[in-house]
């Protein structure tokens, strides 16, 4: 059972995961002003659900909480409490504790300490409306435990205490057993019972002689009836009960098990548990019954038939659960298979990393045999096909790593309430194209430079609200956090709306700390990047947010780990962008082998637009030894790799080079090169793990004669193609 | 004769748990994930017993018990609600509705079981 429960666990961790989402998309658009019902009772669904569960598997903490968060939702969805502004933050901030509640139920963090929100929602509920909801809140801890406890509730049924002193007033209550019989009873000092149904309490699917069943179970016997009430048979309803039944219950069974008993009795039935006298029957009691007649309402015949059976023998349903297991357990579970509908399977991931290291060797295999043997043969034993099921292996294993990239997106909005509560400022954040796929090892790994990216965004891009106003711009902050995908490269943006980047003041802080020097000229683009450079941090005083030691470098470098690179774009006053562009997977790659010098290289397919062998006159040279291709009448910029790579210049014509286009940010640019080779699939093989990260360069790879070729990242290629280095980046890995 | 229980409940971990410590006490349970499936689930079904949440997406636990509670042939089936709710307010709906008993979540395997055969002879 215990691994049973330990897989019911981990769905029910998945479903709070969901209802988590669910929830803070909810707050939010109720934090945003739409507080319609379909809003508001989603929130509380999915609350609820997670303290359902919570209470299930025996998460206290969690439990405890979110039913005081669940309360105050309950009063906002019945209108009792007003959704302000105000109390739609305060639920987010709740939101955020509850979410630490959930991480700490899967033991992934420490309890969080919640005095301080349970206090300001207690609060909430206090002042929501007036006595109601207060009394509410106080009742809830009692009542909470008693759900902890696992108990079950009863429909508002109070039983009734008398005391014996009353009883000796009142003997008519009860009815007289006869010498014998009363002083057994009064000998062990059990319990009385007198249970009258109400006259339907036989509605809603209730069945008084069950409850007798259970009071005999407990060892209990019925000791009278009184059958006075019951009319003439023409006035006889079926439906309804008749009957007061007396029972007699040992004392060693406690009132709780026996007022357990009268759980689902209607509240309006007549009940009374008296301990340790012997029941007297009222003098006008007629007769006396030693077994309960069957009862008057036509019911099905197995109810009649276990009720004859009740007094004697054990009911039916009274056998061990263990020998009930026995009797007809293994059917339902098979029955279930056939309904629920999508089957998962959870892997360990490093399996799939292993896959994935496989699929990449036999990705190399294909071309080795592709590249040593001759066509003929490559047909006579269908390699292509060989090499087409390799691909659609391949295309799987990665759509099994394959995430969308709304996981690394999810802690950015708690992350954001935090920062606007630290900065005291006022942001909204816009997200788009969370459900782009990346693969997983990605997702993993961009989580911190994302983060401090938003860090910077809000502490040092992003003005106060006072400033923003005096700056004719919306008091309220904007942060945009977007994904695309674009060929093989994801493009994750975070675009803020605030002061842009200082480039007076960054260009003296990099002056002043020797990384550029006094005299240097830089355009406006290469002083943005030096709050890349290491070491540089443009914050006067070290905040908490973002001074951490870490600067804008590390990011960088951890980006250019990932086979990424990082662009920043700002405006004065408008706003900065930053962009991140990385590999969709860190492991195979579309890509074209092109010789170079005798060298060869691969460029990702994914940039490649088109290849042209240039005709004579269609190259011509531009201003400072620039040059353009005339591609059916408009120019694209040409840049000769051997110039970039600073290899001995071909000596061979334009015309038996090959320009290959590709597509960049700063639009279409042609690289020439000496030949196209081939178009393949290669497997990238990290240079970081032996070499610094190298600007231009994603990585190498092997190729199908055994030999290395190296990867090339067209877009950091053609960007330091455009801005050669005029000054000195101390430290800068490349 | 195994009594036969169809168990509504939006949350699928739910689902699982009631249905794995109540088939260990020898309980054949059907399982339906919302009021609707429910209903229709009770149609073909017709089991012994039917226990259902309060707070499902399309139609919710109190729907549902009006809704089966009006057909003849389920005049005299027991429902049991299991739900975190426990205001007395909620349960005089579910009452109302036509619910037989009212058990609060988290449950007790044990004490379900005892309450089943409460409710269901």
């Amino acid at each position: 059972m215990s691994d049973d429960l330990d897989d019911i666990q981990a769905i029910f961790f998945e479903e709070c995961n969901e209802g988590l989402a669910v929830a803070e998309a909810g707050l939010s658009t109720m934090a945003d002003g739409d507080t319609s019902a379909d809003v508001i009772a989603g929130v509380f669904r999915a609350v609820h659900s997670i303290k359902g569960g919570a209470g299930a598997f025996g998460h206290e903490a969690l439990q405890s909480f979110s039913h005081i968060f669940e309360n105050l939702l309950d009063e906002v969805r019945a209108g009792r409490i007003e959704p302000t502004a105000d109390t739609c933050k305060n639920m987010l901030l709740a939101f955020d504790v509850l979410s630490d509640h959930v991480q700490a139920a899967q033991g992934f963090v420490a309890v969080p300490d919640d005095a301080a929100m349970l206090a300001t929602l207690e609060a909430l509920l206090a002042e929501g409306s007036g006595d109601a909801p207060a009394g509410d809140a106080a009742a809830s801890p009692e009542a909470s435990a008693r759900a902890a406890e696992g108990e079950a509730d009863e429909f508002g049924f109070m039983p009734v205490v008398v005391d014996i002193e009353d009883l000796d007033q009142e003997p008519d209550a009860f009815v007289d057993l006869g010498d014998g019989d009363a002083q057994e009873s009064a000998a062990d000092a059990g319990w009385s019972i007198r249970f009258a149904p109400s006259r339907d309490a036989m509605a809603n699917g209730s069945e008084p002689l069950l409850v007798l069943r259970e009071l005999e179970r407990m060892g209990g016997e019925v000791v009278g009836v009184e059958t006075a009430p019951l009319p003439p048979l023409r006035e006889l309803d079926p439906e309804a009960a008749y009957f007061t039944w007396f029972v007699s219950v040992p004392a060693t069974v406690t009132r709780s098990d026996i007022e357990e008993a009268f759980d689902f009795v209607a509240p309006d039935s007549g009940i009374d548990i008296v301990e340790g006298v012997a029941p007297s029957a009222p003098e006008s009691e007629p007769e006396l019954q030693p077994e309960p007649a069957p009862e008057p309402a036509l019911e099905a015949d197995e109810k009649s038939a276990a009720s004859d059976a009740a007094p004697s023998t054990p009911p039916v349903e009274n056998i061990p659960p263990a020998a009930a297991a026995k009797a007809a357990p293994p059917a339902p579970p098979a029955e279930a298979k056939a309904i629920e509908p999508p089957q998962n399977i959870r892997v360990d991931v490093s399996k799939l990393d292993m896959l994935l290291n496989l699929v990449g060797e036999l990705v190399i295999r294909n071309s080795i045999l592709a590249d040593r043997l001759d066509s003929a043969d490559q047909q006579r034993v269908e390699l292509p096909e060989l090499a087409r099921l390799t691909r659609e292996i391949q295309d799987n294993v990665m759509s099994l790593r394959a995430q969308p990239i709304r996981q690394a997106f999810s802690r950015v909005p708690r992350m954001l309430r935090e920062l606007c509560s630290a900065t005291n400022k006022d942001v909204v954040l816009e997200v788009s194209g969370e459900a782009t796929e990346v693969d997983k090892s990605v997702i993993e790994k961009i989580g911190e430079p994302l983060t401090h990216m938003i860090r910077n965004a809000v502490d040092h891009g992003i003005e106060g609200t006072e400033e923003r106003v005096a700056k004719a711009k919306p008091a309220q902050g904007n942060l945009k956090l977007s994904a695309e995908q674009r060929g093989a490269r994801i493009f994750l943006r975070v675009a803020d709306d605030g002061r842009g980047i200082d480039r007076e003041r960054v260009l003296a802080k990099a002056v002043e700390k020797g990384i550029v020097a006094s005299d240097a000229t830089l355009s406006d683009e290469e002083i943005d990047n030096l709050i890349c450079a290491p070491g540089f941090s443009t914050a006067e005083t070290i905040s908490s947010i973002s001074g951490r030691g870490v600067g804008m470098d590390v990011v960088r470098s951890n980006v250019e780990a990932l086979g990424g690179r990082i662009e920043i774009s700002s405006t004065p006053g408008k706003g900065t962008t930053f962009t991140m562009i990385l590999p969709l997977t860190l492991a195979i790659l579309d890509g074209m082998v092109v010789r170079l010098c005798g060298q060869r290289y691969v460029l990702p397919l994914s940039n490649v637009v088109e290849t042209v062998q240039p005709e004579p006159g269609q190259m011509r040279p531009v201003a400072n030894s620039s040059e353009v291709i005339d591609m059916r009448g408009t120019y694209v910029p040409v840049k000769r790799l051997s110039e970039l790579f600073q290899l001995p210049p071909a000596d061979r014509e334009d015309e038996d080079s090959v320009v290959i286009i590709v597509e960049t940010d700063a639009g279409n640019v042609g690289l020439m090169v000496d030949t196209i080779e081939d178009r393949r699939e290669v497997v990238i093989k990290s240079l970081d793990q032996n070499l610094y990260p190298i600007r231009g360069l994603g990585g190498a790879t092997i190729l199908g004669d055994g030999s290395i070729a190296l990867i090339l990242d067209i877009e950091a290629l053609v960007a330091s193609a455009n801005s050669p280095s005029k000054f000195v980046l101390k430290g800068m890995a490349a | 004769m195994t009594k036969r229980i169809l168990t509504v409940d939006d949350s699928a971990s739910m689902r699982m748990l009631l249905k794995a410590s109540l088939t260990k006490q020898g309980f054949a349970i059907e399982t339906a994930d919302d009021g609707e499936h429910g209903l229709s689930r009770m149609c073909e079904l017709s089991p012994d017993l039917l226990i259902t949440d309060i707070n499902m997406p399309k139609m919710d636990g109190f729907e549902l018990i009006e809704a089966v509670r009006g057909m003849p042939e389920f005049r005299g089936t027991p429902i049991l609600v299991l739900s975190t709710e426990f205001s007395d307010e909620k349960k005089a709906r579910a009452r109302s509705a036509g619910a037989t008993g009212w058990i609060t979540k988290p449950f007790d395997p044990d004490k379900l079981g005892a309450a089943i055969r409460k409710v269901c002879p």
